[in-house]
């Protein structure tokens, strides 16, 4: 191939006038079909059949690049879930305010663990008990009769200016918002302004002692190998997660969190760190020794390990490699999916 | 309408147990949708991926079970606008949704966006005096957030599209008579002019056309659409660092072609390569931009 930088560049100028052409395809697909292709969820003769659309199509070529672009979601304000409700059942504090509650978890294991080191879980649940007065906020049925009443009037076109109508509705929802979930309007109205969404209130576990724990965890972070965010680890692409937590309870999601299926990871022991390096590849490590190993995604398998300790670090390149570490500074790693363990040195 | 009936009914009768263990799934019933009305739903999606007659032989319970039932019942509880379902929709989507606009639009625009979509889930456009709500589109074969977020990016595109649709056609119209001035002056520079263009389309037409749909959707986001590599690597499920790899590998091995073809089926030099690429883009990137203005925009939601 040529050198000739000149060359190079007509040379993309012209793949470019050539990705413009329009090609003679059939009709765009509907709306759920594009949103099921971004979620990776079109059975494959399906896939086949729309990429080969896409791949002439402008429009839908801008659709997808429009998708993509959407930030990973904020999350809604679910239900509170076996996640809350767990650390709450067991670690509760008595709350002085009744706005929120917070669950502390000093968890320390004697023989296990120097006392000097102990790993904190805190949690906290969104403000949910707040009761705004009644003089306040309207009532969540005349916001939506407010709905109703610039529904009729946009219809029967009464309004001089049917604008003013929507706007009447937009204002009426903003209320309803603001009356049913606070906190999600406040997260609305900073993401309006431009401000960044704030993340769901996620169990954090606090690095173990300065060793090699905090070093594993910062290169699996550099390599990309999969971030893991507290309890919650996410795959590459973002949009296949799973959390894990007390109990050896462990969630996936395959909608960047939008919606969690359980899983079942045959342990009961409490889980405390995770790495996946990709869709189907996740690793998570937990108290007593625990590690846990999936390949496809979805069942899990529990694998010898090289200490009885609490591993509170894991980080994997894939199904072979991966490097643990225990709350007492010990490291280890695998090359073949943990047959065997091999020390390493700080 | 008779026949539909009968699909439906027939659906019901084949799949009645799963069609129950769904809606209890589903929770369908906080939102005061009826097993009837989730049922005919649950149908409505099936046909959108089967025939009817595919309806009797294919697996159509493994699809009915990966649908986001929980969506599709509130989706129906909103249409039929049960005030619960419009408080939990707007506590769990409404951030979600505008949040979706901004980064499709901008700030500027997401307002309007996001609220345009917004009045017409609620269902501000009528006809035959039936409220006619968006929800009716969404089928569950995607969870409800990224189904609005497609909603909202085909309202930008093809808002987008037929404002570019005027641009081009005057500047078009502009080159086209300046080059039909310039050959009539010049015939046998015309005469090259329209021979490099003939040759460069049909050797890069040519390279594309063997490219997979895959990469050739790899290079067109990275070519016209300015995706950052981890964007098109999340489109496509794929770790960015194989997004990057596969996709310099595309783009070295399409100049390879390109460049080899021209060299060994034109037996053209450097000097030829140059002058057909230069000579041939200008034509025929002024073609384009013709062909492009006469594109239409895109349909409604479907």
């Amino acid at each position: 191939m040529s050198k000739d930088p000149s060359i190079e560049h007509d040379l993309e100028r012209a793949i470019k006038a050539g990705l413009r052409e329009r090609s003679r395809t059939a009709s765009c697909p509907p709306m759920d079909v594009v949103a099921a292709y971004c979620e990776h969820s079109l059975a494959s003769e399906e896939l086949s059949q729309w990429e080969a659309h896409f791949a002439g199509c402008r429009r839908c070529q801008q659709l997808l690049a429009a998708m993509a672009r959407v930030e990973p979601s904020v999350a809604p304000a679910a239900a509170p879930s076996w996640w809350s409700r767990a650390l709450d059942w067991r670690w509760l504090v008595p709350a002085a305010a009744a706005a929120s509650a917070f669950a502390i978890w000093i968890a320390v294991r004697p023989g296990t663990r120097p006392a000097e080191s102990p790993t904190v879980i805190v949690a906290s649940r969104p403000e949910t008990q707040a009761a705004p007065t009644a003089a306040a906020q309207p009532e969540p049925s005349s916001a939506l009769r407010m709905l109703e009443k610039a529904q009729e009037q946009f219809a029967k076109k009464t309004e001089p200016n049917p604008a003013e109508s929507a706007q009447a509705m937009r204002d009426a929802i903003d209320r309803l918002a603001k009356k049913e979930a606070p906190t999600v309007a406040a997260e609305a109205a900073g993401a309006v302004a431009g401000k960044p969404a704030a993340s769901p209130p996620a169990p954090a576990v606090a690095p173990a002692p300065r060793t090699l724990a905090s070093r594993v965890d910062a290169a699996a972070a550099d390599a990309a190998m999969g971030r893991q965010a507290g309890l919650v680890v996410i795959a590459p692409g973002a949009q296949v997660q799973w959390r894990a937590g007390p109990g050896g309870q462990i969630e996936q999601s395959r909608d960047a969190g939008a919606t969690w299926d359980a899983q079942n990871a045959g342990t009961s022991e409490d889980l405390l760190a995770g790495s996946a390096p990709s869709d189907s590849v996740c690793w998570i490590v937990g108290r007593g020794g625990t590690i846990l190993r999936s390949t496809d995604g979805r069942a899990w398998s529990r694998l010898e390990s090289p200490v009885s300790a609490d591993l509170v670090s894991v980080a994997a390149t894939d199904a072979a490699n991966a490097t643990i570490a225990a709350v007492d500074g010990q490291r280890f790693m695998t090359r073949d999916g943990g047959g065997t363990w091999e020390k390493r040195e700080h | 309408m008779a026949l539909a009936s009968e699909g439906l009914q027939q659906f019901r009768d084949r799949h009645q147990t799963f069609i129950g263990s769904l809606y209890r799934r589903a929770g369908a019933a906080e939102w005061a949708v009826g097993t009837d009305v989730f049922a005919e739903a649950l149908y409505r999606s099936a046909r959108h991926r089967f025939s009817d007659a595919e309806l009797e032989y294919s697996p159509v319970e493994s699809y009915l079970d990966a649908l986001h039932v929980e969506d599709l019942a509130l989706a129906l509880g909103c249409q039929a606008g049960h005030e619960g379902a419009w408080r939990a929709f707007v506590s769990r989507y409404r951030p979600r949704l505008y949040a979706a606009a901004r980064s499709i639009a901008g700030d500027q625009d997401a307002q309007d966006l996001a609220g345009s979509i917004y009045g017409e889930l609620y269902g501000l456009k009528e006809r035959a005096g039936q409220r006619r709500s968006l929800f009716r589109y969404y089928h569950g074969r995607s969870s409800l957030p990224t189904w609005l977020s497609a909603v909202l990016a085909q309202r930008h595109v093809d808002g987008l599209r037929a404002a570019a649709r005027l641009e081009p056609l005057d500047e078009a119209r502009h080159e086209i008579h300046a080059r039909r001035d310039s050959d009539a002056s010049d015939p046998e520079s015309g005469l090259v002019r329209r021979r490099y263009v003939a040759i460069l389309t049909r050797v890069v037409r040519a390279a594309l056309a063997e490219l997979d749909p895959r990469e050739r959707l790899r290079l067109a986001h990275y070519y016209l659409d300015g995706l950052t590599l981890a964007q098109a690597a999340a489109l496509f499920g794929e770790h960015e660092s194989t997004a990057s790899r596969k996709l310099e590998r595309t783009r070295q091995g399409l100049r390879a072609r390109i460049e080899q073809t021209l060299r060994d089926e034109y037996r053209f030099d450097d000097g030829a390569v140059r002058e057909c690429l230069t000579v041939g883009i200008e034509g025929w990137t002024m073609d384009l931009s013709r062909e492009l203005s006469q594109e239409t925009a895109g349909s409604d939601v479907q």
